[in-house]
């Protein structure tokens, strides 16, 4: 720090920046991609191992032979659904109930601020069933869930089996934690409901109007959602991020990875095998990209994720029924979930002793934060070194010397076209912010649309008018004070991101960090090239585009192809993260807008900058 | 039924009540076991015994003296047979003779529900002598799980030996009184029901509408064990009957709010199921020094409406010495849930503070809901104070009893260091933030400039140049 202090040994390393920046830039910029393409390899990326010792997984003997009962039970709720039409909570009262269990349901409404055209829905009126087996010795300060979402096409053999498994649990002496096996009603919304009123607290911006809940079990330590539409399963799938890029503890899914091996059921993650000797750089990135996407979308990837916002590790058990050979039946699943509920039964201490931040390049190895975490750093890095050289720029030499330049240099700064342009600029990004709630409605009549095409079309729209606001220069230095200011407010942006959601920060990064260092009025062509691409929208888009070509499944049918399909259903995602913001509290939307759209809009005003 | 934690109370009153019943010295030791069928279809088995002996006597006082009062409460204690073994040694028989031959842990701990209570207070002996003696009262209560007993057994019903494992062989031979009650109040009406060997019928009539009524097999009387060696009396009844379930009046339910360390909160639910009277309740919670709470955000609401307190008695805690206290006196209205809600902090402890196991979080004390219930309350265990079965009456109020409630206890998460490693995380980053600091805060408070010594002024150079020569170097 002495160098730092030292006038002349600063002038020094200064001078050595100034020097040398471009290629330092460069250098940088390089060695981040390289590090990221290099994190699936062995240096970087360790074996998985269970570190809770208290978790003991596979040394008990399960007993669970509820395979028939399991298969019954969904069979009568399929039936008693199509009988209702709905969620049948009589039904399942009387049936928990019968199965022991103490019965407590609880009706929700949440009034979302435009209609949700994919789910079909808008006033939204549901219930929650949860069934407590209360553990015999313990004095309900704890408990574990199970959780079953409610589909109207689906999920019936999921039902059967946590009831049944819920009907062995209750004769066991064993338990430690309660255990509530939880139903509830229009995925996302419902689960979001009950965890508010178990909690007490609303996270969204949103109403939830509740019903008083009862049965409250304590503090709940894991969740695992259920997904499960066949008689038997080929596969399970794990569903690991939450909203917001969270990600369950890593020891909760080594512990299921764990027992699936026991099992001899097949494990996969991100629904790709895992990864083959011949070719295992790719097998391994296209499952890390994958869950990068997912990450960086801030969706959450099953029901489970809300879980995680409330500090419960959560996980998502999805079923898949392909045509391979080896089929696991009702029973062994149930084996399975009975070993992964008895050894979270086993833990003493909540899940805090392995990784919350990590990548996955396949269910046997992981990246940890201290290895993936540099390659953003080292990428955002170029934006500081660039601020460095255009204050270099402002402060010649020579008058850094002298006495007269500090007091001679604040007077130098254009002080209306600046601030006037930054002032622009976050004022835009509110509006696009606010806009489209705020003016939907007048648009979707005015234009005669669907209320959620609106929402996107507002936002589309005030997007493109802010590019033409004036950005007119008084002074032929002026830009570079706009530039220095964007650059370190959408440095210090990236970096903090980069320490709550990687991917996300990793991804804003690639694309603007070359558009923000090359953006000045002298290269007007190819800073608004540059720009353009690194633009929120684009940046999106690529997004979407990118996970389109890496879903394991390929464009989902009845989708349309090409760039009119992928810009149509960009449309639908930029209402759809306006919404999940509004009730789920995803953070994407206001991210954008907020925060990186003004520096961006900066940036823009900089390229565009008259001398 | 208010599942209520483990909680060992020891709560010493060296202030008579003044409406205890008066008793002969030369009732030593009684014993009691009431079983008593619960709306759940669980059955409570409630163990009573009574010690009594004289003590020195000492000064009878007319009210009470606050400073003799103390509560203490242990919010994380599983009771297992090390608690249980030195709690059998207290009895007379220990577990040798009578109704504590009853007490084997295999059976005991199998159950859904147990509690040990240990009760000692003086009592005064005639109401015309003025002596005192003291009286030790051991209770035990245990709910065994209906739902799994009929689903293993296939039956409806018990008998004694399917409950604890043996009959009873006799009493304690130095029991002044022992007795063992079958309440048949409800399921009398059950079809087919019947009751193995015949035994004293009692009746009660309690409240306004409610009759209780109790079998007695009074142990001590030898016609009991006149036609059976081993006393084993057995319920039974037909299948697929449903016990008319009145809930009790009286609910209540804690729970922790918020999400995150930092902030949090406390909320209890009091359900009042009395359909037409209000209920006057006392709330008393005990918080201990970590979770700073904020008195101001303490809420009484019911049914959306604010509904404050007749009275708050509110200790701050003082850190490291003493608790929260709060007590609250609450009027619940009839067929009402009324949420009372308070936030807290929590605070930062010392490294050293920190239980061996500190990410489990740490247990809050459950807080007590006193209150006295209308006698017509379907009252689970040995609360009905007011009925045959129970043999004194302390603190019967005209108009029903008082009953104490336990709420749940919680488990508070505390923000937790990183224990594995604690000198190298707080060395490493106390080094880095200090060199850090200070010299950023430097750069960024100082401009730097290089200045030439040359051009200092004169009398400075002159003085600077007489200390060169001395020492020797080249002058400016």
């Amino acid at each position: 720090m002495g160098l730092l202090s030292d006038p002349q040994s600063r002038e020094r390393v200064l001078l050595f920046l100034i020097r040398h920046n471009s290629k330092l830039c460069i250098l940088c910029y390089a060695l981040g991609l390289v590090w990221f393409l290099l994190l699936p390899l062995p240096p970087l990326s360790a074996p998985t191992y269970i570190s809770e010792n208290a978790l003991l997984p596979g040394l008990v003997k399960r007993e669970f032979v509820g395979g028939p009962q399991a298969l019954s039970l969904s069979r009568e709720f399929a039936a008693n659904k199509a009988l209702v039409g709905g969620l049948p909570v009589e039904w399942l009262n009387k049936t928990m109930t019968s199965l022991g269990l103490e019965v407590h349901t609880q009706t929700f409404a949440v009034d979302l601020p435009f209609p949700d055209e994919i789910n079909e829905r808008y006033h939204v009126r549901g219930t929650n069933v949860q069934g407590v087996v209360r553990a015999r010795r313990a004095a309900s300060t704890e408990a574990l869930v199970l959780h079953v979402p409610f589909l109207p096409e689906a999920n019936d053999q999921a039902m059967g089996l946590a009831l049944s498994l819920a009907a062995h649990f209750r004769k066991q002496v064993y338990w430690a934690k309660d255990l509530i096996v939880l139903v509830t009603e229009h995925d996302l919304l419902g689960i979001q409901a009950w965890l508010g009123a178990y909690h007490g607290i609303n996270l969204t911006s949103l109403g939830v109007r509740s019903s008083e809940l009862g049965g409250y079990c304590g503090a709940l330590q894991a969740a695992i959602t259920l997904q499960l539409s066949s008689d038997v399963a080929t596969s399970i799938d794990l569903q690991l991020h939450g909203p917001n890029g969270l990600l369950p503890n890593l020891d909760l899914p080594n512990l299921v990875h764990h027992l699936c091996l026991h099992a001899k059921v097949l494990c996969t993650v991100q629904e790709l095998l895992p990864p083959q000797e011949d070719n295992a750089w790719w097998q391994s990135m296209h499952i890390m990209l994958l869950q990068a996407l997912g990450q960086a979308s801030t969706k959450p990837a099953s029901e489970h994720g809300l879980f995680l916002r409330h500090r419960v590790e959560a996980l998502g058990l999805k079923a898949i029924n392909s045509h391979r050979q080896e089929k696991a039946s009702l029973e062994k699943l149930g084996r399975l979930l009975e070993g992964v509920f008895r050894s979270l039964n086993n833990l003493l201490e909540r899940f805090h002793q392995s990784f919350f931040f990590y990548l996955l390049p396949s269910l046997q190895s992981y990246v940890s934060i201290g290895n993936y975490a540099p390659c953003a750093a080292a990428i955002l890095v170029v934006l500081f070194l660039c601020a460095v050289e255009l204050w270099a720029k402002l402060n010649p030499e020579k008058e850094r010397r002298t006495r007269e330049a500090a007091a001679s240099n604040p007077a130098s700064i254009p002080w209306l076209s600046v601030i006037g342009s930054i002032v622009i600029a976050h004022g835009l990004g509110i509006a696009l912010y606010l806009g489209p709630l705020v003016a939907h409605q007048r648009a979707a009549n005015y234009f005669d649309l669907p209320e959620d095409e609106a929402v996107s079309l507002t936002a589309l729209g005030i997007g493109v008018s802010s590019l033409s606001l004036p950005h007119r220069g008084s002074t032929p230095q002026g830009w570079i004070w706009l530039k220095l200011f964007a650059l370190l407010e959408l440095g210090m942006l990236l970096l903090a991101l980069d320490l709550l959601n990687f991917p996300l920060a990793f991804m804003l990064a690639i694309p603007t960090v070359p558009a923000a260092v090359v953006s000045q009025p002298s290269h007007k062509t190819a800073s608004i090239a540059l720009l353009l691409v690194a633009s929120p929208a684009v940046i999106s888009l690529m997004g979407l585009a990118m996970k389109t070509e890496l879903n394991p499944h390929g464009p989902t049918s009845g989708q349309l192809g090409g760039f009119i399909g992928l810009f149509l259903r960009w449309l639908q995602c930029l209402s759809q993260s306006i919404l999940e913001h509004q009730s789920l509290g995803t953070n994407l939307y206001p991210l954008f807008t907020l925060g990186l759209f003004p520096c961006w809009l900066q940036l823009w005003h900089v390229a565009l900058w008259k001398e | 039924m208010v599942k209520s934690s483990l909680v060992l109370v020891l709560s010493l009153l060296l202030t008579p009540f003044p409406d205890v019943t008066c008793r002969n010295t030369d009732e030593v030791f009684q014993e009691q076991l009431l079983l008593k069928p619960l709306p759940s279809g669980d059955l409570v088995a409630s163990f009573r015994f009574d010690i009594e002996w004289h003590g020195q006597t000492f000064e009878q006082r007319t009210e009470t003296d606050e400073s003799y009062l103390r509560y203490a409460s242990l919010p994380r204690e599983i009771v297992c047979t090390e608690n249980l073994t030195p709690w059998k040694k207290l009895l007379p028989c220990d577990s040798k003779a009578g109704l504590a031959t009853l007490l084997a842990g295999g059976k005991l701990f199998n159950s859904m529900y147990y509690s040990l209570g240990l009760h000692f207070r003086p009592v005064p002996m005639r109401p015309d002598d003025a002596g005192w003696s003291w009286q030790l009262t051991q209770t035990l209560t245990v709910v065994f799980d209906g739902f799994v007993r009929s689903k293993l057994t296939g039956t409806n019903g018990w008998t004694l030996s399917s409950l604890f494992g043996r009959p009873l062989d006799g009493p304690c031979p130095i029991a002044s009184r022992s007795r063992l009650y079958v309440d048949i109040t409800d399921i009398e009406q059950a079809p087919g029901f019947s009751l193995n060997p015949a035994g004293t019928t009692v009746t009660e009539a309690s409240g306004m509408d409610r009759k209780y009524s109790y079998v007695l097999y009074n142990l001590l009387q030898p016609s009991t064990f006149a036609q059976v060696k081993r006393l084993n009396p057995s319920v039974n009844w037909d299948a697929d009957w449903d016990m008319q379930s009145q809930r009790p009046w009286l609910h209540v339910e804690r729970f922790l709010t918020g999400v995150g360390l930092h902030h949090g909160g406390i909320s209890s639910l009091l359900h009042n199921r009395h359909p037409n009277r209000s209920l006057t309740v006392h709330h008393q919670d005990t918080l201990p020094w970590f979770l700073r709470v904020y008195s101001h955000t303490l809420t009484v609401t019911t049914a959306g409406k604010a509904n404050p307190p007749s009275y708050v008695g509110y200790r701050p805690a003082r850190d490291r010495e003493r608790p929260h206290q709060l007590e609250l006196l609450l009027t619940l209205p009839p067929a009402t849930i009324t949420r009372v809600d308070i936030q807290f902090e929590r605070a930062l402890l010392t490294w050293t503070e920190y239980p061996p196991d500190a990410n489990h979080g740490v247990h809050i004390c459950a807080a007590v809901v006193t209150a006295v219930l209308p006698d017509s309350d379907p009252c689970t265990g040995l609360c009905s104070e007011n009925s045959p079965v129970s043999f004194y009456r302390p603190l019967v109020r005209d108009t029903g009893h008082l009953s104490r409630l336990y709420t749940q206890t919680l488990l508070v998460s505390l923000p937790t260091p990183d224990f594995s490693m604690p000198y190298n995380v707080v060395c490493l980053t106390c080094t880095v933030v200090a060199i850090g600091f200070g010299s950023f805060h430097n750069i960024l408070t100082r401009s730097f400039r290089t200045r030439d010594p040359a051009q200092a002024s004169g009398i400075v150079r002159h003085l600077a140049n007489l200390i060169r020569r001395w020492r020797g170097v080249p002058l400016l």
